[in-house]
């Protein structure tokens, strides 16, 4: 009840900050799990949004192992709706594999172009993958039309509780 | 499973021509990536079975052709023959995606009838053949020209479509939706065209892999429609087998009455 109550005053505080300042942000707190069963690799880890027909507007993070291209296919789903077509855009993006822990990362709603996306409906994605391991697709669809919101992704055997903060549309 | 082997029992009398088992190509990967011109080596099962994926019969991968995304032919790097299968490599250096092909030349099938006699005799001549040196007293004589196509795609980083190309002859399959991209729950379209021009009511029968661990086949069963497609929603990831057949009078009765044709392409549905 204490934490309910915690987390409505944090929803209100978002809501205030918004209409103070209006520049739009999306903030994923994204945590990646210690896994203390069997051999660990780092996972990969793909977050990525598609608009509403499947086509990827924007790639927030891709988190490989340095050794080539070789793991990229292993993000299934990333893979095939964004790596594979451009390798320099992926080579622009890449960035080394995580520990377990907490990352945040934020997200200005534009393209990989850098230009503002469209109000519409979107789906951020996140993919995290590890060999030897498991694979977990998370998604979470939002409506820009609709505003701000906030939500919070259950936690999966690859990812932890995953945190979504919308600010910053609500006019 | 009673009902199930009379009804095959029938088939197979009613269709010699056919071949009883299932060949097929099982490339080790479906999708790969790789840094620039760095080369991947891929390794592929070629045999005949009755069940999906288990190694029955050694077919050879010595006539098998790769397909590179640029269009050009190329052989195996290496290739083995074995008593249950065969295996071949291949590099793959371009970026794009390549067909793995192993065309089965035209054949002739013919039988017929003696009388007083149980059966048929069969030869692998055509119908002329068959007729010269058949026995006086013999009736019945049919003859089929068969085509198969055992074949699968394999694609390197960005897909290509140079080789989903059909050549215009005989039946041949020719992916809508790329190879690359046949995914679970998702809907792909094939199409199947018949010396170039779409085909309606070729028989499709596709089945996942592990069909040895499951009590029934649970086969996907399509027919082309009129413009020669299939609609297919592939119910889990993982490896598939398709059978596509069709049946034709043929043009030209001297050699044969009719032309079966026949396809076998493995691929690869993918994680949602």
């Amino acid at each position: 009840m204490q934490r309910h109550l915690i987390r409505a005053t944090a929803i209100g505080a978002v809501f205030v900050s918004s209409a103070a300042f209006a520049s739009p942000n999306m903030a994923i707190d994204l945590t990646l799990p210690e896994i203390t069963q069997g051999q660990y690799h780092r996972p990969y880890v793909a977050v990525w949004v598609e608009d509403a027909k499947g086509e990827t507007v924007k790639t927030l993070s891709l988190w490989v192992a340095s050794d080539g291209h070789k793991w990229l296919k292993d993000i299934r789903r990333w893979w095939r709706k964004a790596g594979r077509d451009d390798l320099s855009f992926v080579d622009g993006i890449a960035s080394a594999t995580k520990p377990a822990g907490h990352y945040k990362l934020n997200w200005d709603l534009t393209d990989d172009a850098g230009k503002a996306i469209e109000v519409a409906d979107y789906t951020l994605f996140i993919e995290v993958v590890r060999e030897h391991g498991g694979r977990d697709l998370v998604r979470q669809a939002f409506d820009l039309t609709k505003g701000d919101f906030t939500t919070q992704l259950a936690a999966t055997e690859e990812t932890g509780v995953i945190d979504i903060r919308l600010s910053g549309v609500t006019r | 499973m009673k009902l199930r082997l009379a009804a095959l029992l029938t088939t197979l009398c009613l269709s010699p021509f056919a071949s009883s088992h299932d060949r097929w190509i099982l490339p080790s990967h479906y999708n790969v990536s790789a840094e620039g011109q760095e080369a991947v080596m891929i390794t592929s099962d070629v045999s005949a079975s009755n069940q999906i994926f288990m190694f029955d019969k050694p077919v050879t991968a010595s006539d098998v052709r790769i397909i590179q995304p640029d269009g050009k032919p190329t052989l195996p790097t290496s290739s083995y023959t074995g008593g249950r299968k065969s295996v071949f490599d291949a590099q793959l250096v371009q970026d794009g995606t390549y067909k793995f092909e192993k065309e089965v030349e035209p054949r002739y099938f013919s039988r017929y009838k003696i009388k007083g006699k149980e059966g048929m005799v069969r030869s692998r001549l055509d119908k002329k053949a068959t007729a010269a040196s058949m026995p006086k007293d013999a009736y019945g004589l049919e003859s089929s020209l068969t085509v198969a196509r055992v074949e699968t795609y394999v694609t390197k980083n960005k897909p290509t479509t140079k080789v989903l190309q059909p050549k215009g002859e005989y039946l041949e399959l020719v992916p809508i939706t790329h190879p690359a991209d046949f995914v679970e729950n998702e809907p792909a379209t094939l199409q199947f065209v018949y010396d170039g021009r779409p085909v309606e009511g070729v028989k499709v029968s596709i089945i996942k892999e592990g069909t040895l661990y499951r009590n029934k086949p649970e086969e996907i069963e399509l027919s082309s429609d009129k413009d020669g497609k299939v609609a297919m929603v592939l119910p889990a990831a993982g490896k598939y087998f398709l059978h596509a057949a069709l049946e034709r009078e043929s043009v030209d009765k001297s050699l044969a009455d009719k032309t079966s044709s026949e396809i076998f392409l493995t691929f690869e549905a993918g994680l949602e």
